[in-house]
């Protein structure tokens, strides 16, 4: 290549000039174009603080932690309960059991709200009502944009309407009453057996949930049989959320 | 004639050889691990903490992975926002990536670092999601344009937010390819490779996509 380049020729080469893909010849009959025009010395140094700037760019964050919709959607296996309930039960002080609730309250919140973001961002805030999937154990009826009182179908619960499954089901059923209604737009994207499978599940979890609130019922200061129905209620949870997300 | 104002540029340098790689440009969500050159791509070197974490991630522990989310998440959300040019869409394509990483936590031989391996996965959930979303008109790799009139006159790259506006308004081939190449430290071959096209292809979009970033910073 001749050593007298011109502006079209450099500019041809630029891409190979900039990152290393010429020869030795038409390196320096480039260098020695660049410093005699001031044009193209320009635009090498331009894309070269481009370059530069480019490496060195901060780090952009989030708007917030994702991390609470990220564990939301790991997998969590869910296991029938019945082969539990045949394990000798331990001996679990009541007092350890509520402060266990309480850490579980406070993370249930935590990481729900992240689907709860995810999940009113886009839609308007109406009035939810359980729908789509069979009834179940505590069906509610619960208003997305207020704090209503969830109002538990009559007879289903066993336990005394102060007293600690009254509580759970406090706890759980405005969570599940709108994670539900959110599942079953996504259950309309997926095929029969999937959902099939989906609803094999529900009852199982839907079975240790009404097996345990009647055992409670007959043994109400058991706090093995309160963790085991707050398990329960967790598992529905987390599966309805991870439904959500899909 | 003006000159730019850029930190670290030094305008009469040979450019013949340009690192592969360039170093975490700052702290991630934890602590930083130390940054290495990869072979094209950024690479994390693994703390004894970090090797625990992942076999206790894989072995299903999610506090452990939940570090690892600390330490690498804010590089990921990185490379997913300026690839997809959409916070939105970015966030949501960390959340894609840090689940599908759990759930195939078991593959990772630690042949190569952690982060060199997670950000390989993000790059493939990123360019995923840019197939399933073809719907969508997007500009692409082919579209027109212009580059006529490259400006004669210097421009001014003082300010990191307009590059980074700029690159988010970049045609999605070319910004990709400049994302990969001149911030994430691919090779042209690497490139080529991921999105299924030549390196000399590669190599023509990335100087497309400069000339396109000087226009745009000069107007």
């Amino acid at each position: 290549m001749s050593s007298h380049m011109d502006c079209t020729t450099f500019e041809a080469s630029l891409a190979d000039f900039l990152d290393g893909g010429l020869d030795e010849r038409t390196y320096a009959a480039c260098e020695q174009h660049r410093a005699g025009c001031a044009a193209c010395h320009a635009l090498v140094s331009d894309l070269d603080a481009i370059v530069s700037t480019a490496r060195s760019l901060p780090l952009p964050a989030p708007s917030h932690d994702l991390w609470s919709g990220i564990e939301a959607r790991l997998e969590t296996p869910v296991l029938p309960l019945d082969a539990a309930r045949d394990r000798r039960a331990p001996v679990v002080p009541p007092t350890m059991v509520w402060r266990r609730l309480a850490v579980a309250a406070v993370a249930l919140v935590t990481v729900s709200a992240g689907v709860t973001w995810t999940l009113t961002r886009s839609e308007p805030a109406v009035a939810v009502v359980a729908q789509g999937l069979p009834a179940e154990a505590t069906p509610v009826e619960v208003s997305v944009t207020t704090d209503a009182p969830v109002t538990a179908t009559p007879g289903t619960r066993t336990a005394s309407s102060t007293g600690p499954t009254f509580a759970i089901d406090t706890l759980y059923g405005r969570e599940i009453a709108m994670l539900r209604t959110a599942a079953d737009a996504s259950l309309g994207l997926l095929d029969s057996t999937t959902v099939g499978v989906v609803q094999r599940n529900l009852d199982i979890i839907d079975n240790a949930i009404r097996e345990s609130r009647e055992a409670l019922a007959a043994d109400p200061n058991s706090g093995f049989l309160l963790e085991q129905l707050d398990r329960a209620y967790e598992r529905k949870v987390d599966l309805l959320r991870r439904l959500v997300l899909l | 004639m003006h000159t730019l104002t850029v930190t670290g540029l030094v305008p009469d340098q040979p450019h013949r050889h340009r690192p592969s790689a360039s170093a975490v440009a700052q702290a991630s969500f934890a602590p930083a691990a130390t940054a290495v050159a990869g072979s094209g791509s950024i690479g994390i070197e693994a703390p004894d903490t970090e090797r625990a974490d992942i076999a206790a991630a894989a072995s299903g522990d999610r506090r452990a992975f939940e570090r690892l989310y600390r330490t690498h998440g804010q590089r990921i959300f990185a490379l997913c926002l300026r690839m997809s040019a959409d916070r939105g869409t970015a966030e949501e394509l960390v959340q894609d990536v840090f689940v599908r990483a759990w759930q195939k936590l078991d593959s990772f031989r630690g042949d190569a670092a952690f982060g060199t391996w997670l950000h390989r996965v993000a790059v493939n959930i990123v360019l995923s999601r840019r197939k399933q979303d073809g719907v969508r008109r997007e500009r692409t790799v082919d579209d027109d344009t212009s580059l006529d009139a490259a400006p004669a006159r210097a421009v001014h790259v003082g300010d990191r937010l307009d590059l980074e506006a700029a690159i988010a308004q970049l045609p999605t081939g070319a910004r990709r390819i400049f994302v990969l190449h001149d911030i994430e430290g691919y090779t042209h071959e690497e490139i080529g490779d991921l999105l299924g096209i030549t390196s000399g292809g590669s190599k023509a979009q990335l100087h497309r996509a400069r000339l396109l970033l000087r226009e745009a910073l000069s107007r």
